[in-house]
């Protein structure tokens, strides 16, 4: 179990990154914090002829807020995302979140950026930006644009980051102000990919909940914002009732893929109950 | 084979030089290259635990970077665990050693790479956030109640300074 | 740190005493040596090139580009090893066995997804996987066999030509009036009892490095083995080299649990590439290689039916066993083990005269099973406690009384199939689990619990262990070589320290440090100044190993008999320096006095340099020297501990998540060497218990190829899964054994799955009808709890 031939690249800003993925594109493959790729390259279910390694790019890292935006940079490290006092007071279901990647070992050096573009529905930050409206901006040599995260991903793996592009910055738009967050996900051993799980954000004004995001965690082929679901809570007060209600919408239409660790008729009653617990919290931390 | 690249990486505040291919493993360099066979390998995809090591000063799988990766940056193996203790063990390893918690020692390494750091906080934490905070690494030997002991133990000693080893029977960890 | 290690002042006894490992010096500094950490000059690495179908005939092997890729040295098929590794026949002669053989490479036909077909050899083991990579490999699928019925089914397809039906083995024996008990019974119980497929898994996987001087013609060859000595004798007789050349060294070895008990094709074609390249060469098994190829475990099903009497009396079982052994039998052990072993255990530890069991084992087109810790023993567990817990749920009694009503009472009792139990107070270790556990009142909780949603159960498991099988139980199974005693060589050097040589192997389970601890009790020597080695066929006499609970037991034993006989010497000589009678002597703290006197002693040191340095000053006829090499044979059929596990489980109702909320064990495993360790081989078992319970499984797909190739997939549990473990324990020494031990690594992982699937059962109220198999997967447990609230409301 040992990774096949490369050629390696670390490139020391973004620009001669970009111009590698100009060069390489289609047989390169980026390296960010490795700990997806690297088990894959070990397997050698991935064999890309170059690899570009984003390590040493220094200014690709950062956690900031301007214009009461969040600003974090694509190669920013999980841990240290995690243990941002920024992003714990004001977008507290990331940090919540995070705590549910794997295993402190791996976000001290797994990427905020290289977990979103990795693309995984069971990964819990996929889903995390999915519920905050994130903006996903991503650069090429030839420039750059930016995704709403509701056009980011496209099924399993994939996303709409062409092979010259670099995803360089995630933003997210404040929260409302007293909005509640939970995020809840189960999985057979501690720190391990969920068979199923769910995040929620709940706005509360005078009993009201006036505005609800729920999302599905390795419900489908990405992760899933479900309307429906929100709809239930939105206008009403949240009862146990409308919470049980939101939460059947939210798998009405779900096919989870089911493995050996649990069918898809199993995840799908799964992923019911986290969406109770997710609002369940969040609702309780909503300050009305 | 591809291009190879000369690398220098500092491990235990010594530098080792060598000339590699850019997907050697970094496990593989501290083992092979570097001589330091302390830190074992046990799965090659990040689940383990075994291959952990401190990289400026957090812990990391070695199996899920390249060595090309680790040069600038400071590495620390379990063989400098006990530096500058006059060859005494660090109080983690005293504690592992105190609490049985080792068996075949293969998976031991990893788990003290990977505890030391969290000891400053470990010593307000009830068990059951010790086992998950523990989470990252497997031992297939000790059950981990040992390791929790081992953790709980180390954590409070260097709090308070010396205390007693807990009794094999402990009920802090037997009544649930 | 200041403080002094405790084991620098040793407490005035050494035995029962929670002396701290010796071993743990050099593990925790991370100067531990493992077979991986052998660096040799020109050392050259292995990559196998595997079977990607479960069965195949070969059609073509093409090595050539691999010969070709750069740093690639050599390339071995079956044809460049034919002549030099003949291929592995594990030979039983009991009626009804079929040895086959197993090829050190694929010959003509693939049996399992992962069989070696070849063996490139490079300069690094990057190089050598990019060589694997560039093999042609042609393969014509047939039909593989996958589960025990379609391979016992008519026509199938024979997987190995020397095993007709595909049987490894089958065999019946009826024991009593089975048919008349049958006919009397006041309740018949029917059960399907079916354990998954799940292993090992040590952290550190499969190791060989081999270096061969041809111009000695000796082999040295460095295995991560359990069997140093077992390993030698199947290198020698495969390469066809004297015994006396070969050489294996199993130094630290990372976790055994039994699958390091055999010799693997990948041990004799390293071995063999050695020979043939010049050089010497490593083979690290990676995890995948490690969870398809190292021999799995527990695959075993019981058609099982009792009869019992309407006050809770079982009077007869009927088993049929069968274990879906895989494509291959295992060298030297058989495919016999796990359906055997299960056999002769169905009835456990109750008293249950009248017994049949028809046994059979499998040829499957699957990775081969063979020992793993308490092999066999867990499907006899979980059958007879499954037979307790329906019994007690029909007549209404509760689970603990039904096994007192069952339990042996008197000891030695010899079990229908010969198992001698020869001492124990089975029904004592009863009362101290519910004391500890406080039963009754957690029964009436979780009662009262579940009116407010709270779904919690508690369930036991009794076993009996058979440990250090003697020569003849061992005997009986007539395999190629009949273990059954082991080794102790316990020497002085000339300061006075004491060398122990034994043949056991080290692996986690601290002989270093309990031997030490026999070793000074006999000697009055301090532990700290006994040294124990192990582990190099060119250092230690012959011996067999550590597996089925055998050490403390075999090698403790023989240290005791050796200690003794060399004590006796040592009395000898010092009464000659001491100018005083034998009989008047004794050893205490490293020295021999007359009894009562303070002044007339002598050290045992001074003893020691007048055998070895001072020969001259010996007495008439005293030859020089203080060593001593004995074998002590166990018991038959073997030494027989107990253990009583209880557990306390939660069913969490959204997930189906089984959350353990206590676990308590009560074992008798005789005169306890040091609790420490005890306690620590316990906690060990049971976590893996609790594995094979709830998540650990080697599922294979529908063409059989094994999809849990990584641990992300092959759940080895993690500290948050598994609960505290209290142990607790009894004492009852062997009178057949010197010190009184029995064997008791294996228990811990015998009972945990049995006992947790109790306790499941007896949260969803279904004692009676509930789960007969394992791993008890959450999708499981949420359907079950599903039917439940329908079945309540």
């Amino acid at each position: 179990m040992k990774p096949p031939q490369f050629d390696y690249h670390d490139p020391q800003t973004v620009d001669d990154a970009l111009g590698l993925l100009a060069e390489h594109g289609e047989d390169s493959k980026v390296l960010a914090g490795g700990q997806s790729l690297v088990p894959l390259l070990n397997f050698r279910l991935a064999s890309p002829d170059h690899l570009i390694d984003l390590s040493r790019i220094p200014e690709l890292a950062y956690v900031n807020r301007s214009g009461g935006r969040l600003r974090i940079g694509t190669m920013t490290r999980q841990s240290t995302v995690e243990h941002s006092p920024l992003v714990a007071d004001n977008w507290p279901l990331i940090t919540e979140a995070l705590e549910l990647v794997a295993h402190s070992q791996i976000r001290n050096r797994g990427t905020v950026g290289g977990s979103v573009a990795h693309a995984d529905p069971a990964a819990e930050l996929p889903l995390v930006f999915t519920t905050l409206d994130a903006t996903m901006h991503l650069r090429s040599k030839g420039g750059r644009r930016s995704v709403p995260v509701s056009e980011f991903f496209l099924t399993h793996l994939t996303t709409v980051i062409e092979a010259d592009e670099l995803l360089v910055e995630l933003e997210v738009p404040p929260v409302p102000a007293g909005t509640g967050w939970g995020f809840s996900e189960y999985s057979r051993r501690h720190g391990d990919f969920a068979l199923g799980g769910a995040s929620a954000l709940v706005t509360i004004e005078d009993d009201v909940c006036t505005r609800a995001r729920i999302g599905l965690l390795a419900a489908a082929d990405r992760p899933l914002r479900v309307e429906a679901a929100e709809k239930v809570l939105e206008g009403e007060a949240v009862t146990t009732e409308s919470t049980a209600e939101a939460a059947r919408a939210a798998v009405a239409d779900i096919n989870p893929t089911g493995d050996i660790h649990g069918g898809s008729e199993y995840r799908k009653q799964l992923i019911e109950g986290m969406v109770r617990r997710a609002i369940d919290k969040a609702t309780a931390r909503a300050s009305r | 084979m591809s291009e190879l690249r000369n690398v220098t990486i500092e491990i235990n505040g010594h530098e080792y030089s060598a000339e590699i291919e850019p997907r050697l493993l970094l496990s593989d360099f501290i083992r092979h290259e570097a001589g330091l066979t302390g830190t074992h390998v046990g799965c090659e995809h990040g689940v383990c635990g075994a291959c952990t090591v401190q990289m400026d000063g957090a812990p990391v799988r070695s199996c899920l970077m390249f060595a090309v990766q680790a040069q600038g940056h400071s590495l620390r193996t379990v063989e400098a665990m006990n530096e500058g203790m006059d060859g005494a063990l660090h109080p983690l390893q005293q504690a592992f050693h105190e609490c049985h918690g080792l068996q075949c020692g293969f998976c031991t390494p990893g788990f003290l790479m990977s505890i030391e750091p969290i000891l400053p906080e470990a010593a307000d934490w009830d068990e059951r956030q010790i086992r998950e905070a523990i989470a990252g690494n497997l031992c297939r030997c000790t059950g981990y109640q040992n390791i929790v002991l081992s953790v709980q133990l180390a954590a409070k000693r260097m709090r308070d300074g010396e205390i007693e080893p807990p009794a094999p029977d402990a009920p802090s960890l037997a009544e649930a | 740190m200041s403080r002094a290690p405790a084991d620098t002042a040793p407490p005035p006894r050494a035995m029962g005493a929670r002396i701290l490992r010796r071993e743990d010096q050099r593990l925790l500094r991370g100067g531990g040596r493992y077979v991986s950490d052998v660096t040799l000059p020109g050392l050259l690495h292995g990559a196998f090139v595997r079977s990607t179908l479960a069965h195949a005939r070969i059609i073509e092997l093409d090595l050539s580009r691999a010969r070709a890729v750069p740093g690639v040295v050599a390339a071995f098929g079956i044809e460049d090893l034919r002549g030099l590794v003949r291929p592995m026949r594990a030979i039983s002669r009991a009626p009804g066995y079929r040895p086959c053989a197993t090829p050190v490479l694929a010959d003509g036909k693939v049996r399992m997804v992962g069989e070696p077909i070849a063996l490139i050899v490079a300069e690094s083991r990057y190089l050598a996987e990019d060589g694997a990579a560039a093999v042609g490999v042609k393969l014509e699928p047939l039909t593989p066999l996958l589960t025990m019925d379609e391979a016992l089914a008519d026509g199938a397809p024979v997987i190995h030509d020397e095993a007709p039906q595909n049987l490894f083995n089958s065999f019946e024996q009826t024991i009593g009036d089975l048919e008349a008990t049958f006919a009397a019974a006041d309740e018949v119980i029917d059960l399907e009892i079916e354990q998954q497929r799940y292993g090992a898994v040590a952290m550190e996987g499969r190791v060989a490095v081999a270096s061969y001087s041809a111009a000695e013609d000796r082999l040295t060859a460095w295995l991560s083995t359990q069997v140093p000595h077992i390993a030698r004798t199947g290198l020698a007789k495969h390469l066809s080299m004297p015994e006396n050349r070969v050489r294996v060294i199993a130094p630290d070895v990372g976790g055994g649990f039994g699958p390091k008990c055999v010799l693997y094709q990948e041990d004799l074609a390293v071995c063999g590439a050695a020979k043939l390249v010049g050089r010497p060469v490593k083979w690290a098994s990676d995890r995948i290689e490690d969870l398809q190829t190292t021999i799995h475990g527990r695959e075993q099903t019981n058609r099982l039916r009792a009869a019992a009497s309407s006050d809770g009396r079982v009077l007869a079982v009927q088993a049929d066993l069968r274990a879906s052994n895989g494509a291959y039998a295992v060298w030297p052990y058989t495919a016999g083990l796990d359906s055997g072993q299960a056999s002769e255990n169905v009835t456990g530890p109750y008293d249950i005269r009248c017994y049949e069991r028809r046994v059979r084992a499998v040829v499957t087109n699957k990775a081969p099973m063979g020992p793993y810790r308490g092999v066999g023993r867990v499907l006899a567990a979980f059958s007879i406690e499954r037979v307790m817990d329906v019994l007690a749920d029909r007549l209404g009694i509760d689970p603990l009384e039904i096994r007192r009503r069952n339990l042996v009472r008197e000891f030695p009792y010899t079990t229908a199939t010969g198992l001698r139990f020869e001492s124990g107070d089975y029904l004592r270790m009863v009362d101290t689990l519910a004391e500890a556990m406080d039963w009754e009142r957690v029964r009436e909780e979780n009662a009262a619990l579940r009116a407010s949603g709270v779904i919690r159960g508690i369930g036991v498991a009794f076993a009996v262990e058979q440990s250090a099988y003697g020569a003849k139980a061992m005997g009986s199974r007539q395999m190629e070589m009949t273990f059954g005693y082991d080794t102790a060589s316990v020497r002085f050097e000339p300061d006075g320290r004491v060398r122990v040589a034994v043949g056991l192997h080290n692996h986690g389970q601290g002989h270093e440090t309990t031997i030490a601890q026999i070793a000074s009790e006999e000697l009055g020597v301090p532990v700290g100044d006994i040294d124990v080695v192990w582990g190099d066929t060119a250092v230690v006499p012959y011996g067999l190993g550590t597996w089925a609970s055998r050490s403390t037991v075999a090698c403790g034993g023989a240290t005791i008999l050796a200690a003794q006989e060399l004590r006796e010497k040592i009395v000898a000589l010092a009464a000659d320096m001491l100018e005083a009678r034998p009989d008047d002597l004794e050893l205490v703290d490293g020295a021999v006095a007359m009894r009562g006197s303070r002044s007339q002693r002598v050290p045992i040191a001074a003893v020691a340099r007048r055998a070895l340095h001072e020969p001259h000053l010996l007495p008439e006829g005293m030859e020089p020297g203080l060593e001593v090499t004995r074998r002590f044979m166990p018991p038959d059929p073997g030494s027989f501990a107990a253990a009583l596990h209880g557990a306390h489980v939660e069913l969490v109702p959204d997930t189906g998540h089984v959350r353990v909320l206590s676990y308590v064990v009560v074992e008798d495993c005789g005169t306890v060497v040091n609790p420490m360790i005890v306690d620590g081989q316990v906690h060990g078992g049971v976590a893996q218990g609790i594995g094979g319970a709830l998540m650990e499984h080697l599922v294979y797909d529908e063409q059989g190829s094994l999809v849990t190739t990584t641990l992300m997939d092959y759940l080895v549990p993690t500290a948050a899964e598994i609960p505290p473990i209290r142990v607790l324990h009894q004492e009852s020494p062997s009178p057949f054994v010197p010190g009184g031990f029995k064997g008791m690594g294996e228990g811990g992982a015998v009972n945990a799955p049995v006992a947790i699937v109790a306790a499941v059962n007896d949260a969803l109220g279904a004692a009676g009808n509930g789960a007969n198999h394992t791993p008890l997967t959450p999708e499981w447990v949420l359907a079950a709890l599903k039917n439940m609230n329908r079945v309540e409301a």
